[in-house]
Order: C-alpha cells, then sequence, then structure tokens
C-alpha cells in the first residue's frame, strides 16, 4: 500500500522533470517512459505499469484514470489529471505543469516551515515523557510498601507483584516517546 | 588509573546487555564514520550542481556545443566535481558522450545529480534547447539546496539537543534521583533496578538517536550510533547512582 507521503515525496522533481522534457519537444509517452525508467520513486513505478499496460493494448486514458482513482494524495491526483486532460482534450500541458510545480513548491515551502516549527518542541517533550515514566512508575510501586505498615491486605507478594510492574511500565514510557517521536517521520516534507 | 579502569569493568559488569553493548558500540561508532564522509562528499557535489548547471548554459548560450561547455567546467574547477567530470570526459573519448554523463552520475552517487544527467542526456538525444533546459534546472536545484541546507541548519540544533536531553541529562538524573531515593538507606529498595534502568536507557537512546536522525533526513545513518549513546547513557546513569551512593556513605 502507497502513503500519501511517498506519493508526495518525488512528486514535484517529476513535475519538473516532465515539463523540461515536454519543454523539449519530447512527447508524452515518451517522456512518462523516461520517468518510468526509475529515480522518482513511487511515480516511477505507476507510469512504467501504464507503459506496460499500454503494450498491451490498454488507452493512456484511462491507465491514467486508474491511478487518479486508487492514489492518495491530492497534489498526485492533480498532477494525474493535468495529464489526463492533456491526452483527452489536448489542453496546454506545459503551462499547466508549470502552474502545478509552482504551486507545489510553494506547498513544500509551507510544510517545512511548519515541520521545524512543530519539532521545536520535541525534545523537551520527550525528556518528559522520559523523565516522567520512571518517576511515576517508580512511585506507583512503591505505594503498596508505604502502605505495608498493619495492612493484612498487603502481604510480599502484592509488594514483589508491585515491584515487578515497575520494569513493563518503563518499557510502555520508551513505546509512548517512540509514539512522540513519530511526528519527525509523519510530517516530514521529503526534502 | 587502573583503580579507575577496575572500577569501570566493575560497573559494566551490572548488566549483561551492557556488557555486549559497549563492544558493539565501539565497533558501530568506526562503522559510522564512512557514512558521514560519503553525505558530506555528496552534499558538496550536490552544492556545485547549480553552478555547474549555470555555467553550462553561460556555455551554450555563448555559441559552444554541450561537450565543449562540460569541458570547460570540467577544466576551470578544482574540487571533486571538476576531478570527476574530467576523469568522465576522458573515458568519454573512447565511448559517447551520453554514456560520460551517466558515468559522472554513477559516480557522484547522488540521486539528485543522477535525475539531472539523466534529464540533460533525453534533452540532448531530442535536440531541446539547452540553455534554456540548463538554466531552468539550475534555478531549480539552486532552491533545492537552499532548502535542505535550511532544514539542515534549523534541525541541527534540535536533533543535539534532543540528544543531550535524551542520552545524557536523562540518565543523570535518574542516576541521582534512584541513588538517592530507592536504596535500602532510601527505605525502599525494589529489586534488580539496574537491569530495567539499562535497557529503559539503551532502548531510550535508540529511539532519540533514530528520532534526531529522521530530523535531519538521515535516520538509517543516524542508527549506527545507537549503541554508542546507548552505552554511555547506560554508564552516565550507573556512574551517577554510584556516585550520589558514595556521596551518601
Amino acid at each position: 500500500m502507497v502513503s500519501t507521503q511517498q506519493e508526495e515525496r518525488d512528486l514535484l522533481y517529476s513535475m519538473r522533470a516532465l515539463q523540461v522534457l515536454v519543454g523539449s519537444g519530447i512527447g508524452l509517452e515518451t517522456s512518462m517512459h523516461i520517468i518510468g525508467r526509475g529515480g522518482y520513486g513511487v511515480i516511477s513505478d505507476d507510469f512504467a505499469d501504464i507503459l506496460t499496460n499500454l503494450g498491451r493494448g490498454a488507452r493512456l486514458e484511462e491507465e491514467l484514470a486508474k491511478i487518479h482513482t486508487r492514489s492518495k494524495s491530492t497534489s498526485y491526483r492533480r498532477f494525474i489529471n493535468t495529464l489526463r486532460n492533456n491526452v483527452a482534450n489536448d489542453t496546454d500541458l506545459l503551462r499547466s505543469l508549470e502552474q502545478q510545480a509552482e504551486r507545489e513548491e510553494e506547498e513544500r515551502n509551507d510544510k517545512m516551515k511548519e515541520y521545524i516549527e512543530v519539532l521545536s518542541g520535541l525534545p523537551t517533550l520527550m525528556l518528559t515523557f522520559g523523565m516522567l515514566g520512571p518517576i511515576i512508575f517508580g512511585s506507583v510501586a512503591v505505594i503498596p510498601l508505604m502502605m505495608s505498615g498493619d495492612n493484612p491486605f498487603i502481604d510480599m507478594g502484592t509488594l514483589s507483584a508491585a515491584a515487578g510492574c515497575f520494569g513493563p511500565s518503563l518499557i510502555l514510557s520508551v513505546i509512548a516517546m517512540a509514539f512522540v517521536g513519530m511526528r519527525a517521520h509523519t510530517q516530514d516534507p521529503g526534502v | 588509573m587502573k583503580l579507575i579502569l577496575w572500577d569501570f569493568y566493575e560497573d559494566l559488569s551490572l548488566s549483561f546487555i551492557l556488557v555486549l553493548l559497549v563492544p558493539i558500540a565501539i565497533a558501530c561508532s568506526a562503522g559510522a564514520i564512512p557514512g558521514i564522509i560519503e553525505h558530506r562528499r555528496r552534499r558538496r557535489l550536490e552544492e556545485a550542481l547549480p553552478e555547474i548547471l549555470e555555467a553550462m548554459s553561460n556555455s551554450v548560450g555563448a555559441g559552444l556545443g554541450i561537450e565543449q561547455a562540460l569541458h570547460e567546467v570540467s577544466s576551470t574547477r578544482r574540487d571533486e566535481t571538476g576531478s570527476l567530470m574530467a576523469q568522465a570526459m576522458k573515458r568519454a573519448k573512447a565511448t559517447t558522450f551520453n554514456a560520460a554523463l551517466a558515468e559522472y552520475a554513477l559516480l557522484t552517487r547522488s540521486v539528485m545529480i543522477q535525475r539531472v544527467m539523466n534529464l540533460l542526456s533525453a534533452a540532448i538525444e531530442q535536440n531541446a534547447p539547452l540553455q534554456e533546459v540548463t538554466n531552468s534546472m539550475s534555478v531549480e536545484y539552486d532552491r533545492l539546496n537552499k532548502l535542505v541546507n535550511m532544514r539542515e541548519k534549523e534541525m541541527t540544533g534540535q536533533s543535539f539537543l534532543l540528544i543531550m536531553l535524551m542520552c545524557l541529562l536523562l540518565p543523570v538524573i535518574m542516576g541521582f534521583m534512584f541513588g538517592a531515593f530507592a536504596t535500602g538507606a532510601g527505605g525502599a529498595y525494589f529489586g534488580n533496578i539496574h537491569g530495567w534502568m539499562i535497557t529503559f536507557h539503551i532502548l531510550a537512546s535508540a529511539v532519540c538517536v533514530g528520532v534526531s536522525g529522521r530530523m535531519l533526513g538521515r535516520m538509517k545513518q543516524a542508527l549506527w550510533w545507537a549503541p554508542f549513546w546507548g552505552a554511555l547513557s547506560s554508564l552516565a546513569y550507573i556512574e551517577t547512582f554510584a556516585g550520589v551512593l558514595a556521596g551518601l556513605g
């Protein structure tokens, strides 16, 4: 399954590449073939698939429509739609690509700024989790010990069970830290 | 000195994981160095790309052929880009110009440069207006380089802070707290605390090294340092703990 992030990672580069190729007078199908040779991640794979199916007798418009339906990213869908419109209605592909690439570039810059802003608080947040985990779980583990004075319900078994929870709960803290740190991956602008 | 070393070995033997981790950390730290050198080399080549494309655009605009333009770039540049290009041009005499471009792209080991060279050969094959093509690519890759540098500049500080806080400050605080309050003298000693705390610090360090690498866009390269920071944070914890205990008498 391809994620939105994977689709968007090489989108701008492939748009610019297509712009250069089409601007050089190369036809859309040959340009797609050059991009399909590799180097543009998911987009290369999709284009290679399209060209394989074209060799089997499929129509380019329909193949682009299939990719349009299954893609998750809005920007990628827009890009495929531009190509489809060009095939169906012979629109000005170069101009559309130029406009879209500029828009995509602006979006990438905004995402980059947002990424820097979001991650600025990450070190302190992770430190908070890393410190609070052992303190809270450590305190919870010694509560039965503090209450054990004359309490007949708290025996040695209860005390050791409470102490035994301390270690696994630390692992839970690490898992929580990993979830917090996942933001560095999920919001990556792909630069 | 001998005594310090014996103390160090004794502290290490508190955890079997730590005994295994220290030699792994030394080996992995050595393994991380080629990655750093390669990254720097690749970035230098990528930084030079817009300049090369601009020079090529100017040369083509002045009426030179693309081959002559590249030859001029290779002869005027004294850096690694120049030497790699000269090497490729030298071989082009025996093969074709497109093969030389492909070889230069391969030698750089940079995806960015490989894309550019691929497009350039396609443009040459189709007799495209090369001055325009190289100029537009130069502008585009200049912008991209600026963005990559911005990320590097902004994120390096954050990533360093994350490592310092999690791999050094946290174990010192934890070592102090557990040394002062969770020992037999503190009244609440519960079991094999070091085993769990060392595992915690190793895992927390690995997570933080991974996250800090991801911030800079090179997680795989950063993970080579995970054993080193894991071992260092565990040792910082143990030494602080031992220091506090010694201080309490």
